[in-house]
């Protein structure tokens, strides 16, 4: 059945012509044929995972794999996940269970240069699960990487996703996830992307539940000619369901960037709550940045909020950097990690932040 | 050249967009002296503290800044760091992310080029500190983040005391503080004298006398400097105002 479902996939997405991006120009390609991948993406776990989806499981799981609406970066991009993944997770906290966490790597090298994963989290009621994903590659291999996530956050559950993309310039990074959140239950992520030269990345949220909660924080890179489009779309349809996304990067070079958010407040969300902020920071006049926030609401009692802003390197905190003595390319650093600081901070893991503020380090003192 | 001249402004032109702003500026120190800066709102002073440091928004026309007899004029921002110079800053800067001992160990080496043992930069920052009464956790709070006014400004002489720079320049680092404040910061000042370092101290203050013996005072009216003279000076401008020191 689960073949099945994937030869349908792929003549959906036979049937769908290639994405054109206009805001970044990019005419989205993908490869022609699928090689396997032949890495074991799961390093650490301390549950029971599901290796394979076999009849019975497929029976069990198919209300949650098969979605009735298009969510994510486009169908294009979905069907692709769907029907031509070469690897994926399937994981399913039972009920009331603590302290679950996973760590998983979406590498790319020579021998594995395509990565097509479709994922499946199932949180039960009242259960936790931290999980962290690490994307990167050998820097040498022209790569692809694709992936579908299902999340599901069922009543009173609570989910973290750690997510570091440091993908080189070698690699076009796609990535959508869909998140159900039940009454009660609370995801929060944290999005770092850092590399490829091209990305798109996705986040549909429905807020089923009354009282659920979604909050995500992004921090991205943009050097050379990186091109990258961040969608965030939140469905309120609980009551007092709150859901808030913060954006903060830094372009360079010839980075172009799209960054668009929806708060859909439907009939019924009363007292929900949402917000949307993005902060850029220019490091270059040939860059192009687009802020595309939107609010939509059909029910009164709600609060909703959206703020972009975008500024140049603030002059006078690199001439107060510099005259103690850093030069430029440190002071400049220094400034950008001042502006990630406020999101950072609100990262427990003290290593995922140093970690962070490494590879920041890294990729703006390349030159 | 005067073995000891450290700093010397000839006819010091500067504009920022299409403002002239110091208007043929000159000035002499030798090492270990202290010089009073002082003049109206609008005269010019920050801008001269800018101007020595580099600030890219100001522009020279004309004119030349020697240090140690090196003509400075196209040195980076750094570059004059590196030389010896520092500027205490009116409004420091809000640094988020960055700890004040961390940053302060990277200006350090920064403006020797030598890396500094962890343990021998913590004893120097804890005794500055201490000098300064600056309780010990400000060196794990962001730099400058949800600090006083006072607070900041403390945090610019413990800067100025870690990295021992050849020419201190104070821009109204009294201004907004109150007495105390100005006198725990002035005495700081002090005891970091050490008959080398200079100090250029822009104020409109003249009660920093009560704290600080400078070997002289200027005013500078209008993007000039149009008397020089003793700390007397500066009782002078008490009883007489600016007006009297118009060209």
């Amino acid at each position: 059945m689960f073949q099945n479902y994937k030869k349908q996939n792929i003549k959906e997405y036979e049937r769908l012509p290639n994405p054109y991006w206009k805001r970044i120009n990019e005419n989205i390609v993908f490869p022609e044929a699928i090689s396997d991948y032949n890495k074991n993406i799961v390093s650490e776990k301390n549950f029971k995972l599901i290796e394979n989806m076999d009849e019975d499981l497929w029976f069990k799981y198919i209300g949650y794999l098969e979605l009735d609406k298009n969510h994510g970066l486009g169908e294009k991009f979905l069907r692709f996940a769907e029907g031509f993944s070469n690897t994926g997770v399937f994981i399913d906290i039972e009920a009331n269970s603590l302290g679950n966490k996973s760590k998983i790597n979406m590498n790319i090298d020579s021998d594995n240069p395509i990565l097509v994963d479709h994922n499946l989290v199932i949180v039960r009621k009242n259960s936790e699960l931290d999980i962290y994903i690490n994307y990167e590659d050998d820097g040498k291999t022209n790569g692809f990487h694709n992936g579908f996530t299902k999340i599901y956050v069922e009543d009173g559950a609570k989910l973290n996703i750690y997510k570091i993309q440091n993908y080189s310039n070698k690699i076009k990074h796609f990535d959508s996830s869909t998140i159900f959140v039940d009454e009660d239950a609370e995801i929060n992520i944290v999005d770092i992307q850092l590399g490829s030269k091209l990305k798109g990345t996705n986040y549909d949220v429905q807020l089923k539940g009354n009282r659920s909660f979604c909050d995500i924080k992004n921090v991205y890179l943009g050097t050379d000619n990186n091109k990258m489009d961040f969608n965030y779309h939140f469905d309120f349809l609980g009551r007092e369901s709150e859901g808030y996304i913060e954006s903060s990067g830094a372009l360079t070079d010839e980075s172009w960037k799209v960054f668009r958010s929806t708060e859909n407040f439907i009939k019924g969300c009363k007292k929900a709550e949402g917000s949307a902020k993005e902060y850029v920071t220019l490091l270059n006049k040939n860059i192009k940045s687009h802020a595309i926030p939107a609010l939509f609401a059909t029910e009164d009692d709600i609060i909703g909020d959206h703020a972009a802003s975008a500024g140049q390197l603030d002059e006078n905190k690199m001439f107060y950097l510099m005259s103690r003595g850093l030069d430029e390319e440190r002071a400049k650093i220094l400034v950008v990690e001042s502006s990630f600081a406020p999101i950072l901070e609100s990262l427990s893991d003290k290593e995922v932040k140093a970690d962070i503020l490494k590879l920041v380090k890294d990729r703006l003192g390349r030159n | 050249m005067n073995k000891d001249l450290l700093l010397k402004i000839d006819d010091l032109k500067v504009s920022v967009g299409d403002r002239n702003i110091l208007k043929g500026l000159n000035l002499e120190i030798n090492s270990g002296e202290t010089h009073l800066i002082m003049g109206p709102n609008g005269a010019g002073k920050s801008t001269l503290g800018n101007v020595l440091m580099g600030h890219p928004e100001y522009k020279i026309d004309g004119g030349n800044i020697y240090f140690q007899g090196e003509d400075i004029n196209k040195l980076s921002v750094n570059e004059r760091a590196k030389k010896g110079l520092f500027l205490s800053f009116q409004y420091p800067e809000e640094i988020h992310g960055v700890t004040v001992e961390s940053f302060l160990r990277t200006s350090k080496s920064a403006v020797t080029g030598k890396n500094i043992s962890i343990l021998k930069f913590q004893k120097e920052l804890k005794e500055k500190m201490d000098l300064l009464e600056i309780p010990e956790e400000y060196k794990d709070r962001y730099l400058n983040v949800g600090f006083s006014g006072g607070e900041k400004k403390k945090n610019e002489i413990l800067q100025m005391a870690i990295l021992n720079p050849k020419l201190a320049i104070l821009d109204e680092t009294d201004s907004g503080l109150d007495v105390d404040a100005i006198k725990t910061i002035y005495e700081g000042i002090n005891t970091l004298k050490d008959g080398k370092k200079s100090f250029l101290v822009i104020t409109h203050y003249n009660k920093i006398l009560d704290y600080l013996e400078p070997d002289y005072v200027h005013i500078l009216v209008d993007g000039k400097i149009v008397e020089t003279g003793k700390a007397d000076l500066a009782d002078k401008i008490e009883e007489l105002g600016y007006e009297n020191f118009k060209m």
